[in-house]
C-alpha cells in the first residue's frame, strides 16, 4: 500500500495577525481616551500673591453685575471697554490691566469682559482673588 | 509495508495561543476597569479661545441645578486620570487639588463652570485652589461661533 504525503500548502499564519491587530486597536483606543485635549479656555496672569504681581499702575476694570464695568473708577459704556483701557494704557509705564469682578457678577460677564480687554494690544490682564485684593487695599 | 520515518519536530513556541490568551486579558482588564470620565453638560460662556487644556488635565466642573426647592450648585472634580467624583463643595476641593498637585505640581486645572453662577463662587475657587498650590489654572470656555 503507498500512503499518499502530504503536502503542506504555504499560507500566511492570519489568526495571530489578527489577534495583533486587534490588540493594537484595544491600545490605541484607550490611549486616545487619554491624550485629548480637554476643551478651549482662556488663561490669566493670576496675581495670587501679594508680591507677585509688580506693575505699580496697572489699569483697574471693575466689573459689575450685569455686565457693567468701570476703568479706572469711570463708568464705561458697553462695547467701549477696549478703546477705554487703550486710552489709559497709553499714558501708563506697564502694560497691566486688572480684572476685579465682583462677587456678584456672573462668571459669564467675567469672560465677556476679559474678551474685551483681550482685544486690546499688548495688554497683560490679570485676575486677582478676593483675598489678593482684602491684602493689598484691605477688607 | 515500509512507513516514512517521521520527521522530529522543532520545538518551538505557540505565539498564536499566547496573542489569543494575550487579547483575552487585554477585553478582560477593558470590562473590569471602571471609567468614569466626567460628561456633566456644562453652559459655558462663549469666549475666546486663547489657549487648549492639556492632555490629561484636571477638570473642575461647578454647574447650577435650579428646582422647585431652589438653588444647588453641583462640584464635580475629575482628576484627569479618567476618575470623576462629586464634591461636597469649595472645602472638598482642597484635598483634591492637593493630591495632584504633589503627584505633578504643574497640572493644568481646567474649571467649566456655568455662565450663571455668582463670581464669588468661582472666587472660592481659585482661592482654595491657590491654597493647595495650583499654578496652571485655565478658564473653560465654549469656542465663539465663527471663532
Amino acid at each position: 500500500m503507498r500512503l499518499a504525503t502530504a503536502i503542506a500548502r504555504p499560507q500566511l499564519p492570519s489568526s495571530p495577525l489578527a489577534s495583533l491587530a486587534l490588540l493594537l486597536l484595544a491600545v490605541v483606543m484607550i490611549a486616545g481616551m487619554f491624550a485629548a485635549a480637554r476643551g478651549p479656555g482662556l488663561r490669566f496672569a493670576t496675581p495670587t500673591e501679594p508680591a507677585a504681581f509688580a506693575d505699580p499702575s496697572p489699569v483697574v476694570v471693575r466689573i459689575l453685575p450685569g455686565g457693567a464695568a468701570e476703568v479706572d473708577g469711570a463708568p464705561v459704556e458697553a462695547g467701549g471697554l477696549p478703546a477705554a483701557i487703550a486710552a489709559r494704557l497709553a499714558s501708563r509705564p506697564g502694560p497691566a490691566a486688572l480684572l476685579l469682578v465682583s462677587p456678584d457678577a456672573t462668571y459669564g460677564d467675567m469672560v465677556a469682559a476679559y474678551a474685551a480687554v483681550a482685544s486690546v494690544p499688548n495688554v497683560q490682564v490679570a485676575l486677582p482673588t478676593r483675598a489678593w485684593v482684602e491684602a493689598k487695599t484691605g477688607p | 509495508m515500509r512507513l516514512p520515518r517521521p520527521r522530529p519536530v522543532p520545538p518551538t513556541l505557540p505565539a498564536a495561543a499566547l496573542a489569543d490568551v494575550t487579547l483575552l486579558l487585554v477585553f478582560f482588564f477593558l470590562l473590569a476597569t471602571s471609567f468614569d470620565p466626567d460628561r456633566t453638560q456644562v453652559d459655558l460662556p462663549a469666549g475666546p479661545q486663547l489657549v487648549e487644556a492639556a492632555p490629561g488635565a484636571a477638570c473642575l466642573v461647578v454647574t447650577r441645578r435650579v428646582t422647585a426647592a431652589g438653588e444647588r450648585l453641583v462640584w464635580r472634580f475629575d482628576d484627569g486620570r479618567g476618575l470623576s467624583q462629586e464634591l461636597a463643595g469649595p472645602d472638598g476641593l482642597f484635598f483634591e487639588v492637593s493630591r495632584v498637585v504633589e503627584d505633578d505640581p504643574e497640572r493644568t486645572f481646567l474649571l467649566k463652570i456655568d455662565s450663571s453662577v455668582r463670581f464669588s463662587t468661582v472666587d472660592d475657587a481659585l482661592e482654595m485652589m491657590r491654597k493647595a498650590g495650583a499654578r496652571n489654572v485655565v478658564f473653560g470656555v465654549r469656542a465663539a461661533v465663527g471663532a
